[in-house]
């Protein structure tokens, strides 16, 4: 048996070396060399136009980290990106396991869970502006809630929340289908085990679901990460970075940078030192679930 | 499994045909016009007026305007059977433009507004210099052709104007007795009653944030004349925002704008205003003559009119103006002189009326006549000379999406030091950066 | 009696959710049956009539269908091609990364493009897609194949190694060759992934506009939906009734992908073969 393993590991090698040479080539072709590109444009002062422009080194990159306006709205990204994860986690989780439990109607939930992503941004901008601006002072006229009484976008210390609150609402369907799929996973032969053994269901949940939907919640975090530390378009639909710039992020100030300000080498500089915020705090995330996970 | 191999396979074919018959497309649009001009036209009177076929593409920026623009092309055809002008108006037309320039490939004619995203391209060099074209000299205004000179040259021909003012509903003014202000004071007084009535009297979109240095701008404009030497003097050091008189008057008349406002104003969308004032919960509303045909539309029935946004002193009310359209030739462009002679008959003044009449803006051509009678008291004053072009344009890229904050702030903070002070470091850090 | 109670919770929570995710949607449709005056004097009310003006006038604009070809073309297409190429280029991945270097510099190579800001490469995207004459259609489904790809190939090979191996090894010990073995083997056990994925990268391409605007703006014959959407748009308005009716009828295809594409995922597994 061992042997015949050995075997099996080595074979379909070419094979498996053949099959993965399209992405490869299509890959490095038509994503990485316009990255490099860009990267290089972030070593010059190119305003994203002008047929010329010169080599300045890392020149913008020392700028960089003196720039009060990054520095600024880094605070609020940050702040934006832990609530998102938080918000979209546990809403998309909870739906899933709900969703995959014995249900009535499943197909119907599952499709109106769903229906969230189906919208595009300019609806949800458009709408939840709206539901800001006239219904949600309603209920707080009605609740007698003082803070909810006068639009929550134009105030200074809730507009993120108003920003937060259409993200997640639409950003938690794939994340729910995500884990809906990981669930499908978990052996039901290990949970009828628990049950016969007296397990309660938050003891089954911890030892039985977790271990097994690990994977999913690593790529769920990884790909949250990715959106709330470069969210651009939600605020841009809803607030525009206002009022009085409350909700400018690093990436409303990406777009501005470079399309706005003309300061094209230095926008992308400061999406490469992004980039390399949200690659590190994933390899850390990575490396502290994975001897967690279940894996043959 | 096999159905999907089907599928798979039929997908990778269809792609690869379609790939090889829009190949062919590609190199038909791009490198020969003419011959595929030709065939389109054949058999028409091209070969009568003698000229090689040409298709010249014109990237067109105002959505609103594209069937008007089409309308005007078909006529241009009419005229000159061998040139047909496409007008391509994808929307989004400052990243289209942009990525245009990036790819080499910029369209024949282009237009634009005013304003700092685009007159970059003029002096980076995309734009043929048009300063001794004699439609130029001819058919504009003295004025006009100088006050649109880039470092001394002409690089478009200024089509249409935008003029902003208060739109007001005349039916309310006429209920309650309200005569057209004159003076800055008489503005508010009239303010003042409709308040005292219980009417809100200004719609205002603090949370579009485009709004509030569209109102900045003009402001700027009317109380100092600002051609940018002020933020230029803050950025050298020469001068502090808190020293400026102009711009503490500025923040005081937007900041007393807003005791007659919605009581959250700074919440409220531009829709949302727009709504307010043309179902007649607001009295007015400053905006520029965009806002006309989009006021008619939330209502076809509200009776309104426009009065310029006065001075201190009536003597000095100016109209705040800017280009909404020009029209720019591509210095790479393969058939400059066919695009010349289209710039060359719209700026006719029986064209150019024909355009202003459908489109309904002020027209910058010589001879044309106001088409709307909503924009007559500012048609007048631009006539008699009093009209200022808006300060933005002379600002530093990106000051306006800053100013926009720093406005926003102080509708938050109420505080005009404070403002003043923003206001200063704000102009240093986007000037100095 | 606990169980009635989770039961009970349950239930509350599906008719919470439910109703936060149906007001947004009826004012989606019920926005789009309304006159703009309408629109402007009441944003939430009922519509007064089923007024279908919208719709028609959204369908009757000129070239409306050709859009919607583009559109149909594109998604497809790219969809298509994003299924072959993920699940050949992650399972070898996913199987061989712990081993073997290529693979694993592979697998790094390609996820480290989901961290990049789509800034960066922009416009040198731009750039270089004109300099290959490929500013059209198929140049766009190339760089929604492998625009898909870093995203794509991270989510799965995540989940093909939470799955044991024990099937592929039996199929290779029987005596098939590893393409035989992936096609009979590797596939069904990744289709509740690919599943997924089709519905994530239909949604995505369908709705984006970005991409479409960057390389598709040369001619209106290429235009896809969202930019004819985009276009009620003016400099200084929106024009809310017909963007309401387009946004409902885009609306229509991806729901019927996911009810198709879930089918998929509930019923992937076979979970009794894989006993370990």
């Amino acid at each position: 048996m061992q042997k015949k393993k050995k075997a099996y590991k080595g074979a379909g090698r070419a094979t498996d070396f053949l099959i993965t040479i399209p992405g490869f080539l299509l890959y490095s072709f038509l994503f990485m060399v316009p990255v490099c590109m860009g990267f290089y444009y972030s070593l010059t002062d190119w305003n994203g136009v002008s047929k010329n422009y010169n080599f300045v080194g890392i020149q913008n990159y020392i700028k960089l980290f003196s720039d009060s306006r990054f520095l600024g709205s880094l605070g609020f990204t940050v702040k934006y990106t832990v609530l998102l994860i938080i918000g979209v986690v546990v809403i998309s989780l909870t739906t899933a396991l709900i969703l995959n439990s014995k249900i009535r109607c499943g197909d119907f939930f599952r499709s109106m869970f769903f229906f969230p992503a189906v919208l595009s941004l300019m609806t949800v901008g458009l709408i939840f502006k709206e539901i800001y601006y006239r219904a949600v002072p309603l209920i707080g006229e009605w609740l007698n809630i003082e803070v909810l009484k006068t639009n929550i976008l134009s105030n200074p210390d809730l507009a993120i929340y108003g920003i937060l609150f259409a993200n997640i609402w639409t950003a938690s369907a794939i994340p729910m289908v995500l884990f809906y799929a990981g669930l499908k996973n978990v052996p039901m032969d290990l949970y009828e085990a628990a049950s016969i053994d007296g397990a309660t269901f938050w003891q089954k949940f911890k030892s039985i679901t977790v271990p097994y939907i690990l994977p999913t919640f690593s790529m769920v975090f990884i790909l949250q990460l990715k959106a709330g530390l470069g969210v651009f378009d939600y605020i841009m639909a809803l607030t525009g970075g206002g009022p009085g710039g409350a909700t400018e992020s690093i990436g409303t100030l990406i777009y501005k940078g470079a399309f706005e300000e003309r300061r094209f080498g230095y926008a992308v500089a400061e999406s490469i030192v992004l980039l390399v915020m949200i690659a590190a705090i994933s390899l850390i995330q990575v490396k502290m679930t994975q001897n967690k996970e279940v894996n043959e | 499994m096999k159905k999907r191999l089907n599928i798979v396979l039929g997908a990778a074919i269809v792609c690869m045909a379609l790939s090889g018959c829009s190949g062919q497309e590609e190199t038909q649009t791009s490198a020969d016009v003419s011959t595929q001009a030709e065939e389109e036209s054949q058999g028409s009177e091209a070969a009568a007026s003698g000229g090689e076929a040409v298709e010249l593409e014109m990237l067109l920026h105002k959505v609103e305007v594209t069937d008007i623009m089409n309308t005007m092309v078909e006529e241009f055809h009419k005229e000159y059977p061998n040139i047909t002008v496409k007008v391509n108006c994808p929307g989004d037309t400052k990243t289209v433009l942009q990525s245009r320039a990036v790819a080499n490939e910029m369209p024949d004619l282009v237009t634009f507004p005013y304003d700092n995203d685009f007159l970059i391209y003029a002096t980076d060099g995309f734009f043929e210099d048009l300063s001794e074209e004699p439609f130029m000299k001819e058919n504009i205004t003295e004025e006009t052709y100088l006050d649109n000179q880039i470092d001394g040259k002409n690089y478009f021909l200024p089509v249409l104007s935008n003029a902003s003012g208060i739109y007001y509903n005349v039916d309310m003014f006429e209920e309650y007795g309200i005569e057209i202000p004159t003076t800055l004071d008489e503005f508010f007084e009239v303010c003042e009653t409709f308040k005292e009535n219980g009417i809100i009297a200004l719609s205002c979109s603090d949370q579009e944030t485009w709004t509030l240095s569209a109102l900045a701008d003009r402001l700027t404009g009317l109380i100092f004349d600002d051609k940018g030497e002020l933020f230029q003097d803050i950025a050298d050091g020469k001068t502090s925002a808190v020293d400026s008189e102009g711009m503490r008057k500025v923040g005081e008349i937007f900041l007393k704008m807003r005791d007659y406002a919605q009581p959250d104003s700074l919440g409220v969308g531009y829709e949302q205003a727009i709504n307010e004032f043309a179902n007649g919960e607001t009295a007015m509303m400053y905006q520029g003559t965009w806002l006309l045909p989009l006021v008619l539309k939330a209502n076809p029935d509200i009776n309104v009119s426009v009065f310029p946004l006065p001075a201190e002193k009536a003597e000095d009310t100016r109209v705040g103006i800017n280009m909404d359209l020009g029209i720019a030739v591509s210095v790479d462009s393969e058939y400059k002189e066919e695009a010349k002679l289209f710039l060359e008959w719209l700026s006719t003044t029986k064209n150019a009326q024909k355009l202003a009449d459908m489109e309904g803006s002020p027209s910058l051509i010589k001879g044309v006549e106001a088409a709307t009678p909503q924009f007559a008291s500012l048609v007048e004053l631009m006539d008699e000379g009093k009209s200022f072009r808006i300060s933005r344009a002379y600002w530093k890229a990106g000051m306006v999406s800053e100013i926009n904050n720093v406005f926003q702030r102080l509708l938050v903070n109420k505080d005009i030091d404070e403002f003043l002070l923003d206001l200063d470091n704000s102009v240093k850090m986007i000037y100095n950066q | 009696m606990k169980k009635y109670v989770c039961n009970s919770v349950k239930y509350i929570y599906l008719f919470l959710g439910c109703l936060l995710i149906a007001l947004p949607l009826y004012l989606t449709i019920a926005n789009a049956m309304k006159t703009p005056q309408q629109l402007s004097q009441n944003f939430f009310a009922l519509p007064e009539s089923f007024y279908l003006n919208n719709f028609a006038e959204v369908i009757s604009k000129a070239n409306f269908f050709r859009y919607a070809f583009n559109s149909v073309f594109i998604t497809v297409v790219g969809v298509a091609l994003i299924q072959i190429i993920v699940p050949f280029t992650a399972f070898p991945i996913a199987r061989r990364m712990g081993t073997e270097p290529y693979f694993k510099f592979l697998f790094y190579f390609i996820t480290i493009g989901i961290f990049v800001p789509f800034e960066v490469k922009m416009l040198p995207l731009v750039k270089l897609m004109s300099s290959i004459h490929m500013l059209n259609p198929i140049g766009l489904i190339l760089l929604y194949a492998c625009g898909a790809l870093c995203q794509d190939i991270f989510l799965m090979v995540g989940y093909i190694k939470t799955i044991p191996r024990d099937m592929e090894e039996a199929s290779a010990i029987d005596g098939c060759n590893r393409i035989q073995t992936i096609w009979k083997i590797a596939f069904p056990i990744m289709k509740p992934m690919l599943a997924t994925l089709l519905i994530k990268d239909t949604l995505w391409i369908w709705n984006d506009f970005m991409m479409p605007l960057l390389i598709l703006n040369v001619s209106d014959k290429y235009w896809t939906l969202p930019l004819f959407q985009y276009n009620f748009k003016g400099t200084y308005s929106v024009d809310f009734t017909l963007a309401f009716a387009a946004f409902s009828l885009s609306i229509i295809p991806m729901m019927l992908v996911f009810i198709f594409a879930q089918k998929k995922i509930m019923g992937g597994l076979t979970t009794g073969a894989v006993k370990s």
